[in-house]
């Protein structure tokens, strides 16, 4: 009888997203000459805000290392919750984000990716400054195991070349 | 008609082997083979939709469109270099992070092309793009890099870049065609399986419907058979009224209660001459509207009707009220004996009803069904005796002459067998010369030392049967006797023996009355047969057939009891009689009323016409004799000329009677 009820529960404890074993780690980073880049948030009242590398590294910085659709070797990824930024802007409860890169590629992101996944914007990789030829400067990162599992994520989640957010109107 | 059947035959066939063990094995065997053939072929279907959708949501063809997108950036900054005469820092910034995005689009070109089936212009397309990223870091590289030559450079580059990617997206392109084109083969598949599978599976429906039919209609039978043997068990089929055994329970039940209550039986009159007459369905008719008639007055008296067999009912009511009983009679009387017709033929029914209470048997003794039974018995007896279309009470005095029937009943089989059984002779006399010429043999019972006359049990012995068995013994003893007293005397007496109507269904007492005349000596001559008319002689052919060959053995038959009963004139017309004899009610009155002479004036004509010889009966005083003998009459019988004797004393007295000359009164 032990060993269901202990599958039940864990089922159940790994199913959320506070008791998840949390691949995503607080971290302090040490200033460093980031790539050149800007990511503009349009804040709920439609003001507009570009944040630089740097900048976005203001907001509490996160350390997460994982592989992604583009590398078979896990990275350490290091930068700030998207949910964080948007917190910051008075768009975190929006229904969804559109976010745009650099080369006018634009998604729509749903408020259940960043509700129930921690979406890392990352501006370092392996500590050292994010590149465009690696898919920075800003990029979004989620862990490759929760990206999996997750029935909400497909691929466009994964934005490269982050450049503007806004709400999804 | 017997086409359908055949079918209809084979078809059972069929049904019952898909009904037995091996056939529902095997239906549920195919079922699950065509359940996992066709999941196993759906789910290989979903596979192959799933990866052809994968390769059709393939990121090469967008990769494809956005590298000429890339390229097409990388060139603008440069034409905007060439345009400002030099590569400014910030044309610089620009033109590396077009080459950035080139890069990066390359890498996921080349990623995602690595993870399909190889694309012929895959490899070219990959080289001409890596070119330019080539001659872009280079210029990158370099601090003041030949703007003009790096635009024809890159513009060479591009254009065979170009070529390549639009041979590389039509590559796309028919890929694309070539995974709609399974998917529309795999779904046609699909649907000539999914249709196949209905087939087969609609086809084990109806088959499994037919046998789940056949399973409801057998039930449905069953039930009805069973409901119908039931009803059976309880209830006539006929009338619908409930039958012996359900009239049984229920009296019993209700006398268990020991409340009052009342049980008539009711008995058709002559129902056995409707049924003879009309045929067994105006009798089946006759018994259903009756039984309608009692169950509806049955139930207006909160009781019961039931059908106890042939032509007897039963109603039980819960009240001993004679006043009630008697109205509930008299309506039965009523309501039965008005018109009912039944194919154009109309009925007159009439009914005998016996009737007791419980009150009246507790009296004496604890009410049971068969004490109860057997005294409305009793009372229905005696309605019967009392000459039908009546109802009766029950009382003690009917219950004693009952019983004196019974007793009668009883011991009759063996007063023949122990000779208790006597013949007496009553003389027969010539009227002209009152000379006895022959008797009238006339059976007798010494019943207990007492002489019992033939009117008490002779009713009895034709009810029963037995009178055939009486004229039997009768006929043998009264021709024995006549001719040995012939032979011994000189004499030539002749005999007159009664014979039931029962006789005349069969043609054996034709040998019976050969027998006796062979085994007396009697000449045939001086045997005399009468016959009285009655219901059971209704069947004039057969009766004719056995007159016909009692004639032919020489023997006369006489029509006995003219004037009463059921003879009638048709009788007369049609019966070869010889004699002819009139009742004594016709005599009774003949010396007071006119009426009475002039009547049998008229019979006596009718007789002479038809030629019959006439003899008058009941003949008790001189007068009548004269009378009689006047109207033509040749002969006599009655007191006066000699009541029935025992044979030795009244032969005697027709000797002494011959011998002197008697004289007849003047009229």
């Amino acid at each position: 009888m032990k060993i269901p009820v202990f599958s039940a529960l864990s089922a159940v404890l790994l199913s959320t997203k506070i008791l998840w074993a949390d691949p995503i780690t607080p971290v302090d980073l040490a200033p460093i000459s980031h790539t050149d880049a800007t990511l503009v948030v349009v804040g709920a009242d439609g003001s507009e805000t570009a944040y630089s590398p740097s900048q976005l590294e203001e907001f509490p910085t996160y350390s997460l290392t994982t592989a992604t659709p583009w590398r078979d070797a896990p990275a350490r990824f290091e930068g700030v919750l998207l949910a964080d930024v948007l917190a910051a802007h008075g768009i975190r409860e929006a229904d969804a984000i559109s976010v745009r890169a650099e080369n006018d590629y634009s998604t729509v992101i749903p408020r259940v990716i960043w509700d129930s996944l921690d979406v890392l914007v990352a501006t370092r990789v392996n500590g050292k400054p994010h590149t465009r030829r690696a898919r920075g400067p800003i990029q979004f990162i989620i862990d490759m195991d929760a990206y999996t599992a997750s029935g909400d994520t497909t691929e466009s989640n994964l934005v490269w070349m982050a450049a503007r957010i806004s709400a999804e109107q | 008609m017997i086409g359908t059947g055949k079918i209809t035959g084979r078809l059972d066939r069929i049904l019952d082997r898909f009904a037995s063990r091996l056939g529902i094995i095997s239906v549920v065997g195919l079922l699950f083979v065509i359940c996992a053939a066709v999941g196993f072929y759906v789910q290989t279907v979903v596979s192959q939709l799933e990866f052809n959708h994968s390769k059709f949501r393939d990121q090469n063809a967008r990769n494809g469109y956005v590298a000429l997108s890339d390229i097409h950036r990388l060139l603008m900054v440069t034409q905007k270099a060439v345009n400002t005469g030099e590569m400014t820092p910030e044309l610089k910034s620009d033109f590396a992070n077009a080459t950035d995005v080139l890069f990066v689009r390359l890498d996921s070109l080349r990623a995602s092309i690595a993870q399909h089936e190889e694309i012929r212009s895959a490899p070219a397309t990959i080289n001409s793009l890596d070119q330019i990223i080539e001659i872009a870091d280079a210029a990158i590289a370099e601090d003041s890099p030949d703007i003009d030559l790096l635009m024809d450079t890159l513009l060479a580059a591009a254009v065979d870049a170009r070529s390549h990617l639009v041979q590389f997206l039509d590559d796309m392109r028919r890929q694309a065609d070539k995974v709609l084109d399974k998917q529309s083969r795999a779904v046609r598949k699909q649907q000539v399986v999914v249709l196949a599978n209905l087939t087969c599976l609609t086809l084990i429906g109806s088959v499994a419907l037919l046998l789940l039919r056949r399973e409801v209609l057998g039930r449905r039978a069953r039930e009805s058979a069973e409901a119908r043997v039931e009803f059976l068990a309880f209830f006539d089929p006929l009338t619908r009224l409930p039958n012996r055994s359900q009239f049984q329970d229920r009296l019993e039940r209700m006398l268990k209660d020991d409340r009052p209550l009342a049980l008539l039986f009711i008995d058709l009159d002559e129902f056995k001459m409707i049924n003879d007459t009309y045929g067994h369905a105006a009798g089946d008719a006759v018994l259903k509207h009756v039984g309608g008639v009692l169950s509806k007055l049955a139930n207006e008296n909160k009781g019961f009707a039931a059908r106890l067999g042939g032509d007897e009912y039963a109603i039980v009511v819960p009240s001993d009220h004679v006043v009630r009983l008697t109205s509930l009679c008299q309506r039965i009387l009523s309501d039965v004996a008005a018109p009912f017709s039944f194919e154009s033929e109309s009925f007159e029914i009439g009914l005998s009803i016996g009737l007791a209470t419980s009150t009246q048997v507790s009296q004496n003794e604890t009410v049971t069904l068969d004490l109860l039974s057997r005294v409305t018995d009793f009372a229905l007896y005696a309605s019967k005796s009392a000459g039908r279309g009546c109802y009766t009470f029950y009382n003690h005095e009917l219950e004693g002459r009952y019983q004196e029937r019974r007793d009668m009943l009883e011991e009759l089989p063996g007063a023949i067998q122990h000779g208790d059984l006597e013949v007496h002779l009553q003389p027969k006399v010539t009227l002209v010369d009152k000379k006895v010429f022959g008797f009238e043999a006339l059976v007798r019972w010494r019943r207990g030392g007492q002489l019992v006359p033939p009117n008490q049990f002779i009713l009895i012995a034709e009810e029963s049967g037995m009178v055939v068995d009486i004229d039997h013994f009768v006929l043998r003893n009264a021709t024995k006797m006549v001719a040995d007293w012939n032979t011994d005397h000189g004499t030539d007496f002749s005999v007159s023996v009664n014979l039931s109507a029962l006789h005349f269904t069969s043609v054996r007492i034709v040998e019976w009355v050969q027998d006796a005349l062979w085994s007396s000596l009697l000449n045939p001559s001086r045997l005399t047969l009468e016959i009285t008319e009655t219901m059971e002689m209704r069947d004039w052919k057969q009766a004719r057939s056995v007159i016909s060959g009692l004639r032919k053995l020489g023997c006369k038959i006489a029509i006995d009891d003219f004037g009463t009963g059921y003879s009638s004139l048709a009788y007369l017309r049609t019966t070869s009689a010889d004699e002819l004899k009139i009742d004594r009610s016709l005599v009774e009155e003949l010396e007071s009323s006119e009426k009475a002479r002039l009547l049998l004036t008229s019979v006596m004509d009718i007789a002479r016409n038809l030629e019959f010889e006439v003899t008058v009966e009941g003949i008790e005083t001189d007068r009548q004799g004269s009378i009689v003998t006047k109207m033509g009459a040749q002969n006599g019988q009655g007191y006066f000329f000699g009541r029935p004797e025992a044979p030795e004393a009244a032969f005697s007295a027709a000797m002494n009677n011959n011998r002197p000359s008697r004289q007849m009164s003047p009229n």
